[in-house]
C-alpha cells in the first residue's frame, strides 16, 4: 500500500491559501545508528519553537515515508519583528537527533503573510544562536553552493476551482542522527577471575599453598639441606620468640617495657 | 546527626550513576499505556491489511486520541494524539498573559468545540481521522502519518465521509475523502485519499452553517442549517454530483432540536425528535417526504434517550434500530427503509428489558444482524425474524452497565455463531468478549485520573499502638500488658508451626520479588478520576486493579478532586459534589456527604483531634467544613486564588486572619506555587566541606516557591510563608511563558525549568534548568545570624527573618520538561533525584542531584578537596543520559504529575506518574540499593562457597592437628 502511495507524493499540496507558504520536509536517510528508518516509533514527531510566547509552538508527526512535513508554513500574525527564528528539534524516543535553527523571512510575493524560509542551519545546544553550521537549505541556500536541495515549484497539483495559487517554496533537508538511545545497564553478572582476584582469596591461595606444598618441598629437598634448615629454625626466630615469652612469663626480659603498655593499654 | 551526615556523605560518594537495569526493565515497573474513553461512533474493528483476515479495534477516544488496539490481547498498536499538533489560534495562547477580548471569545465560540471523527475502508491500509481543524490519513498497521491536510485556521471540520473514488484502483485509493468544514458557509472539498489532494470544492455562499454530510452510492448530501432569524430548526439539504461537486438540486426541512444524519449505501437519511422523544421524524434525503415514527410504548414510564443504529446491508431495503431508552429500562425498534418510495416502516420490535443494555449492528453476508448486551448475557438477533439466533451467558458483568458496544459476528455451517465484543461500560472501562468470555478489559478511566494518594498498609499498626502503650506505663503495668500480649499471641503459635516447614522451603526457593515486596511495605495507591471514580491500584502487582468504585453522581463534567489518606480511610473531597470517605483496603463507601461543596483546593491542616481540612474558594479564602472543626490554633496556611492574581497568607484555628498577601505585578500572572513536600526529611543540617567544615543549610519549612509570568518574561520568587518576606527573587526575560514552567522546592534547594534566551548579547533559544541552593552564610562553620547565641530568633518578626545565602547554576537541557518532582525516603539520607516529565519524548527522567550542583567549578578543573567532596567541572549542557529514563523504552503519553513515597526500605522510593492519560509506576534507588542484595545475588554461590569452607575445614582440621602434635613431640 505504501508504495502505491510513493509515486503521488509529490501531489501533495495545501489547503489553497491566499498567502504562499512555506514548507519544509526533513527525511530520515538511513544511516549507521539508524540503518531502518522505518524502524522508528510512530510517536517521534518534529518541533519548531520560536521562543516567544505569542507564536505558537508547531508539531507535526513522522510520515510513513520516513519523512517529517511541515507545510503551510507562514509567519505568525501577531509577530512584532518581521523575522521569526525557530528550534526545530526532532524528538524520538529511540534515538537522539541533531538540532537545527530555522529562519522564516516574509516573502514569497505576496504583500501580506507570505513567508519563505530564509535558511535552516544545524544548531548546537549551549552555544550561542549565531554560533551554526553549515547552511542546510532555504532561500540564502541558494546563492553559495550547499549540500541542501531547494526546489522551488510551482504549485500544480491544483485540480478544482480556487484561488490561483502563488509560488510555494519546498526545503527539503536531510535529518542527522546523532545516537541512539542506549536505556539499559547489564548487570556484572558473576564472575570467577574477579573472586581471584580478591586479596582475602590470594591470602587463602598462598597459605594453602604453603600448607600442602611445605611437607612436599620437605620431602624432596636433599637430606643435607634439610638437617641444616631444621638446625637454622631451632636457632630462628621461633626458638628467640620461645625464649622471649618465658622471659615475660617471668616479668624479666629485655622488651619488657613494650609488654607492660601493652598489658595497660589493655586493661585501659 | 552526625552519623546521618557521614552516612549521606559515604552514599553520595557511591552514588555514580544509578540506571536502569535490563533485568528490572519491565519487572520493577508498571505502566497502563491508555488511549482514553473510546467513543461509540468512531469505535470499529477494521482489517487494516487487506492481504490478512486479522482485524484491529480502532478508536477516537474522548482525550482525542486516536488509536489501534491487538483484539487478542488488548495491548496497544499504536496510538496517536489528535490534539496536539495542531495550531491553536493566536488568541488561545495569549490566554496564558491575558484573557482573550470579546471579539476573541466569539470568534473562538463560532468555531464551536472541536469535533472528531474516525473513517475507514476494507483494504484501502489507512484510516481517516479528522479532528478541529485537521484531517489526517494514518498508516493502519503503523499509524504513522501518511498525508494531513489543515483548513483554514478557525474552520473546524464538520463531518467527512469516504465515498467511492470511481477510479482505476490499480494506481489510487479505492476510496475519496469528502471533508465538510467552515463556519459560516460551508464548503465541502473532496479530498485523493491516497495523497490528500483537492479533487474538487464546493462552497456554500449562503451564510448557513454547515452541519452534516451523507451520501449515499449515487449522491451526496449537504445539510447546513439556516440561521435562526430567518427560520428556526430548518435545514437546508443540497445534493451534490459525485463527479465534479456542482449543485444538483435543494430543498429545506423543518426539524427537530435533535438530529442525527445517517449514511447508508443506498439511503442517507435524517432524523429529528424533540426534547423528550415520543416520536422520531426521519426524512430520507433526497426526497420531501417526512415519516414520522411513534416510539411510545403503554406504561414504561418516560423515554429518556434515543440513539439509532444503521443496519445497512448491501441490498435495499436498508434498516435501522432505533434504541429507546427509559430509567428502567430498554428496548428497540427496527425500521426498513424503502429508497424508492422514501418510505420508511415499522419491521418489528424487540423485547422491553428492565436492564441497561447496549447495541451493536453487524452484517453477515450482507445482512445485518443485532447484538444486544446486558449484564447478564449476550443475545444475537437475525434481521429477517427478528429472533433470538444465539445467546451467551455472561461471566462478568460490565462495570457501571454497558455504555456502548461493537461486534463482529462468524458464522460457521448453518446456525453455528461465534462472536466477538468490544464493549465500554459506563464506568470507562473497554473490555474484549469472546462468546461471552472475557478476554481482556482496559481501565480507560485511568485516562481521566486528577488526584492520588498512597495508602500503607495499617496491619502492623496495632502491634505498633500496643508497643507505644508499653513504652510510656509503669513497668509493672507494662510488664503485665507484655505478658497478656504473648498469651494472646500463643493461640496463634500451632497455625505458625504448622506453615513453619513450608515457609522454610519456599523462603530458600522464592524468587527475589516476593521477598522484595515484604521489605518495601505493602502500599496501595488510591486515584480518583475528573469523572468522581475511584481506584485502587496495587504497585506490588504492576498496577493491577485492586478495587474500583463508581462515580456517586453520574456527570461528564471534569472537577477538582483532592484525595486524603489516614487510618486506612480515603478521604475524597470532590468539587460541586461534595466529600466522600472510602475503606481503603476494600473500596467499600463509608460516607458521603453531599454538602455544597464549590473549591479550587483543599489544605489538610492538623487538628486538636483528627486533621481537618479547608476548602479554598475561588478568591483564595480557607473554610472548614464544620465550624467547630478548625485546626489547631498557630496553624498557616498559604492559599491562591483562582484568578492568579495573589497568594495569601493566613493564621488559621479559632478565627482565620489574613497575614499578607503577595500581588503579582500589573500585566503578570501567579502560575504556580509550590512549597516543600509534606513529608521531606533533612538528614544533615550541613554540608561537608572537603576540608572538613560545613556549610550550613538554609533549612526552613515555611518556603513557598511562586512564579509570576508576564508576556514574555518570568519571576520566581522565594517567600517566607509565615511572614510573607521576599528571601530570593529572579527574573528571566525574553523567556516562553506559553509552555509550562515547572518548578520544585525541596530541603535547602529549587530548581525550575523554562525555554528562553539565555543572554540578551548572545542570544541562544535553548531549554534550560537552573538550581539555587540556599545557605545559611558564605562562609563554612559560619550560621550567620542565627549563629550568635545572644540574639533572640524568632520565625513570626518580619524583621528577624534572614535571608538566605544563594549559590546558583543554570543548565542547558535538550529536552523540554513539564513536570518536575523530586524523590523521597524515609530517613532522608539517600540522596536525592529530581524527576522530570519529558513530554516530547513521551518519558519520565530521574536526574541525580550530584549533577544539579551549583558549586561546581566553573572553567577550571577541581581542586583535590574538591574532588573528595564528588564536585567535577562544570559543563554547561546537562547530558539526559538514556540511562537516567525511568520509563526506558515505554512510551508514557501525558504524564502532568509525579508523586513520590517513601518505603520500609531507606534506599527505595516508589514513584507514580499520572495526569494527561497513562499511568506510570516504579521504584527508584537513587543510591543504589545499598541496604538490600540486588538480583546480582546469588543464594546457591553463597551456599556453595560455605559448604567448600566447610569442606576444606573438615578435610584440613586433622592435618593441622596432626601436625600439632608431632610439633609437641618434636619440642
Amino acid at each position: 500500500m505504501l508504495l502505491l502511495l510513493l509515486p503521488l507524493l509529490p501531489l501533495l499540496a495545501t489547503i489553497p491559501h491566499l498567502c504562499s507558504a512555506a514548507s519544509l520536509i526533513i527525511s530520515i536517510p538511513p544511516s549507521t545508528q539508524l540503518p531502518n528508518p522505518n524502524a522508528l516509533p510512530p510517536s517521534t514527531h518534529a518541533t519548531l519553537l520560536s521562543g516567544v510566547a505569542q507564536v505558537p509552538r508547531i508539531s507535526t508527526p513522522l510520515t510513513a515515508r520516513s519523512t517529517i512535513e511541515f507545510h503551510n508554513l507562514t509567519r505568525p500574525a501577531s509577530s512584532d519583528s518581521s523575522a521569526q527564528s525557530y528550534l526545530l528539534t526532532i524528538s524520538a524516543l529511540s534515538h537522539v537527533f541533531a538540532c537545527y535553527r530555522v529562519d522564516i523571512i516574509p516573502g514569497g510575493g505576496s504583500a501580506d503573510g507570505g513567508a519563505v524560509i530564509e535558511g535552516i542551519w544545524e544548531t548546537y545546544p549551549g552555544s550561542a544562536w549565531s554560533d551554526r553550521g553549515p547552511i542546510l537549505g532555504g532561500k540564502a541556500a541558494q546563492g553559495g553552493g550547499a549540500s541542501g536541495s531547494v526546489v522551488n515549484s510551482a504549485g500544480s497539483s491544483s485540480k478544482g476551482p480556487g484561488p490561483e495559487r502563488e509560488q510555494e517554496q519546498i526545503v527539503r533537508i536531510d535529518a542527522k542522527v546523532l545516537s541512539r538511545r542506549d536505556f539499559y545497564e547489564q548487570r556484572a553478572g558473576f564472575n570467577p577471575l574477579g573472586l581471584l582476584m580478591n586479596p582475602m582469596v590470594l591470602l587463602g591461595a598462598v597459605a594453602m599453598a604453603i600448607t600442602f606444598g611445605m611437607p612436599y618441598l620437605m620431602d624432596n629437598i636433599d637430606p643435607d639441606l634439610k638437617a641444616e634448615f631444621q638446625e637454622q629454625q631451632k636457632n630462628g626466630p621461633l626458638a628467640g620468640m620461645h625464649s622471649a615469652l618465658q622471659a615475660a612469663a617471668s616479668g624479666v626480659s629485655s622488651s619488657g617495657v613494650d609488654l607492660r603498655e601493652g598489658g595497660g593499654a589493655r586493661r585501659r | 546527626m552526625r552519623l546521618n551526615a557521614l552516612l549521606s556523605l559515604f552514599l553520595s560518594s557511591i552514588s555514580s550513576v544509578h540506571s536502569i537495569l535490563a533485568d528490572e526493565a519491565y519487572h520493577i515497573d508498571y505502566h497502563h499505556a491508555l488511549l482514553g474513553i473510546p467513543q461509540a461512533e468512531t469505535t470499529f474493528f477494521h482489517q487494516p491489511s487487506a492481504s490478512s483476515n486479522a482485524s484491529l479495534l480502532y478508536t477516537i477516544s474522548e482525550k482525542a486520541i486516536i488509536g489501534a488496539v491487538n483484539p487478542k490481547d488488548g495491548s496497544v498498536v499504536w496510538r496517536q494524539s489528535l490534539a496536539d499538533p495542531l495550531p491553536e489560534p493566536a488568541s488561545v495562547v495569549e490566554e496564558a498573559v491575558k484573557l482573550p477580548d470579546e471579539e476573541q471569545q466569539k470568534a473562538l465560540r463560532s468555531i464551536g468545540p472541536a469535533k472528531a471523527g474516525l473513517l475507514a475502508e476494507e483494504g484501502s491500509g489507512f484510516v481517516v481521522s479528522y479532528y478541529g481543524s485537521a484531517v489526517s490519513a494514518w498508516d493502519a498497521m503503523n499509524g504513522k502519518l501518511a498525508w494531513q491536510r489543515l483548513m483554514p485556521q478557525g474552520q473546524h471540520v464538520k463531518s467527512a465521509l469516504l465515498i467511492p473514488s470511481g477510479r482505476d484502483t490499480s494506481s489510487s485509493s479505492a476510496v475519496d475523502v469528502l471533508v465538510l468544514h467552515g463556519t459560516e458557509g460551508g464548503t465541502v472539498t473532496r479530498l485523493d485519499a491516497s495523497s490528500g489532494a483537492v479533487v474538487w470544492e464546493y462552497e456554500d455562499r449562503s451564510g448557513a452553517s454547515p452541519r452534516y454530510l451523507a451520501s449515499t452510492k449515487n449522491s451526496i448530501y449537504y445539510v447546513s442549517e439556516q440561521s435562526a432569524v430567518l427560520a428556526a430548526n430548518s435545514m437546508k439539504i443540497v445534493s451534490l454530483d459525485t463527479e465534479n461537486g456542482r449543485e444538483d438540486k435543494g430543498h429545506v426541512l423543518k426539524v427537530d432540536e435533535v438530529v442525527t444524519v445517517t449514511s447508508c449505501p443506498n439511503a442517507a437519511f435524517i432524523s429529528g425528535h424533540g426534547r423528550s422523544p415520543r416520536s422520531m421524524k426521519v426524512n430520507v434525503l433526497g426526497s420531501d417526504k417526512v415519516n414520522t415514527l411513534n416510539l411510545e410504548r403503554s406504561n414504561d414510564g418516560e423515554i429518556e434517550a434515543v440513539s439509532i443504529l444503521p443496519g445497512c446491508g448491501d441490498s435495499s431495503p436498508s434498516h435501522i434500530l432505533v434504541h429507546v431508552q427509559t430509567r428502567d429500562g430498554a428496548w428497540a425498534e427496527v425500521f426498513n427503509i424503502d429508497s424508492e418510495s422514501a418510505e420508511v416502516r415499522k419491521a418489528y420490535s424487540l423485547p422491553y428489558l428492565k436492564a441497561k443494555d447496549a447495541f451493536a449492528v453487524s452484517i453477515i453476508d450482507g445482512k445485518p444482524h443485532f447484538t444486544r448486551i446486558t449484564d447478564v448475557e449476550i443475545e444475537l438477533y437475525s434481521f429477517a425474524s427478528g429472533i433470538v439466533v444465539a445467546r451467551w451467558p455472561r461471566n462478568q458483568p460490565s462495570f457501571g452497565g454497558p455504555g456502548h458496544a461493537q461486534a463482529e459476528v462468524v458464522l460457521r455451517g448453518q446456525s453455528n455463531y461465534a462472536i466477538r465484543i468490544s464493549e465500554v461500560a459506563t464506568g470507562g472501562e473497554w473490555t474484549l468478549m469472546r462468546n461471552g468470555e472475557l478476554v481482556w478489559s482496559r481501565p480507560e478511566m485511568l485516562a481521566h485520573v486528577v488526584a492520588a494518594a498512597w495508602v500503607d498498609d495499617v496491619s502492623g499498626e496495632a502491634l505498633a499502638h500496643e508497643l507505644d502503650f508499653e513504652g510510656h506505663e509503669n513497668p509493672l503495668r507494662a510488664y503485665t500488658h507484655r505478658l497478656k500480649r504473648h498469651l494472646r499471641d500463643l493461640e496463634y503459635l500451632p497455625a505458625w508451626l504448622q506453615q513453619l516447614p513450608s515457609s522454610v522451603t519456599s523462603g530458600l526457593l522464592t524468587s527475589k520479588a516476593e521477598t522484595e515486596k515484604g521489605l518495601l511495605g505493602h502500599k496501595l495507591l488510591v486515584v480518583a478520576t475528573s469523572t468522581g471514580q475511584h481506584v485502587a491500584l496495587d504497585p506490588a502487582k504492576a498496577g493491577a486493579i485492586k478495587w474500583k468504585r463508581l462515580a456517586q453522581a453520574a456527570s461528564d463534567e471534569a472537577r477538582a478532586v483532592s484525595l486524603y489518606v489516614h487510618d486506612g480511610v480515603v478521604t475524597s473531597y470532590v468539587d460541586r459534589l461534595g466529600i466522600m470517605t472510602i475503606n481503603a483496603t476494600d473500596g467499600r463507601d463509608i460516607s458521603f456527604d453531599q454538602s455544597d461543596a464549590h473549591f479550587t483546593g483543599v489544605i489538610i491542616a492538623p487538628g486538636p483531634v483528627a486533621p481537618v481540612a479547608y476548602r479554598i474558594s475561588r478568591d483564595g479564602q480557607p473554610n472548614t467544613t464544620a465550624i467547630s472543626d478548625v485546626a489547631r490554633d498557630g496553624t498557616y496556611l498559604v492559599t491562591r486564588s483562582a484568578s492568579g492574581q495573589e497568594v495569601q497568607g493566613w493564621m488559621v484555628g479559632r478565627s482565620n486572619i489574613k497575614l499578607w498577601t503577595f500581588s503579582s505585578a500589573a500585566g503578570s500572572r501567579i502560575t504556580n506555587v509550590v512549597a516543600r513536600p509534606a513529608h521531606d526529611p533533612v538528614s544533615s543540617i550541613g554540608k561537608v566541606l572537603g576540608d572538613r567544615s560545613v556549610l550550613y543549610k538554609y533549612l526552613s519549612p515555611n518556603l513557598v516557591l511562586i512564579t509570576s509570568t508576564k508576556r514574555d518574561s518570568f519571576t520566581i520568587y522565594l517567600l517566607d510563608s509565615i511572614t510573607g518576606t521576599i528571601l530570593y527573587s529572579a527574573t528571566h526575560q525574553d523567556a516562553d511563558t506559553s509552555s509550562p514552567i515547572p518548578s520544585v522546592l525541596s530541603e535547602n534547594w529549587f530548581t525550575y525549568s523554562f525555554f528562553g534566551t539565555s543572554d540578551a548579547k548572545s542570544p541562544s533559544k535553548c531549554h534550560q534548568l537552573v538550581i539555587v541552593e540556599l545557605y545559611e552564610s558564605p562562609i563554612p562553620n559560619d550560621r550567620g545570624p542565627l549563629g550568635s547565641s545572644s540574639a533572640n530568633y524568632s520565625s513570626f518578626s518580619p524583621g528577624s527573618i534572614t535571608k538566605p545565602h544563594t549559590i546558583t547554576q543554570s543548565f542547558v537541557i535538550t529536552q523540554p520538561i513539564s513536570h518536575m518532582s523530586v524523590t523521597q525516603t524515609a530517613q532522608g539520607i539517600t540522596s536525592r533525584q529530581l524527576l522530570c516529565t519529558l513530554p516530547d519524548l513521551n518519558a519520565i527522567i530521574a536526574i541525580p542531584r550530584y549533577l544539579l550542583d551549583p558549586r561546581r567549578p566553573v572553567d577550571r578543573d577541581p581542586t583535590r578537596e574538591e574532588i573528595e567532596e564528588g564536585l567535577f567541572r562544570y559543563s554547561p549542557v546537562l547530558d539526559l543520559d538514556p540511562k537516567f529514563f525511568l520509563s526506558h523504552s515505554r512510551e508514557v503519553v501525558g504524564i502532568q504529575k509525579i508523586i513520590s513515597a517513601p518505603t520500609l526500605l531507606e534506599s527505595t522510593s516508589l514513584v507514580f506518574g499520572f495526569g494527561g492519560l497513562d499511568v506510570f509506576g516504579t521504584r527508584v534507588t537513587p543510591s543504589k540499593a545499598f541496604d538490600v542484595l540486588g538480583k546480582g545475588f546469588n543464594k546457591l554461590a553463597l551456599i556453595g562457597t560455605v559448604a567448600a569452607l566447610g569442606l576444606g575445614t573438615a578435610v584440613l582440621a586433622p592435618m593441622v592437628r596432626r601436625k600439632a602434635v608431632e610439633r609437641g613431640w618434636r619440642l
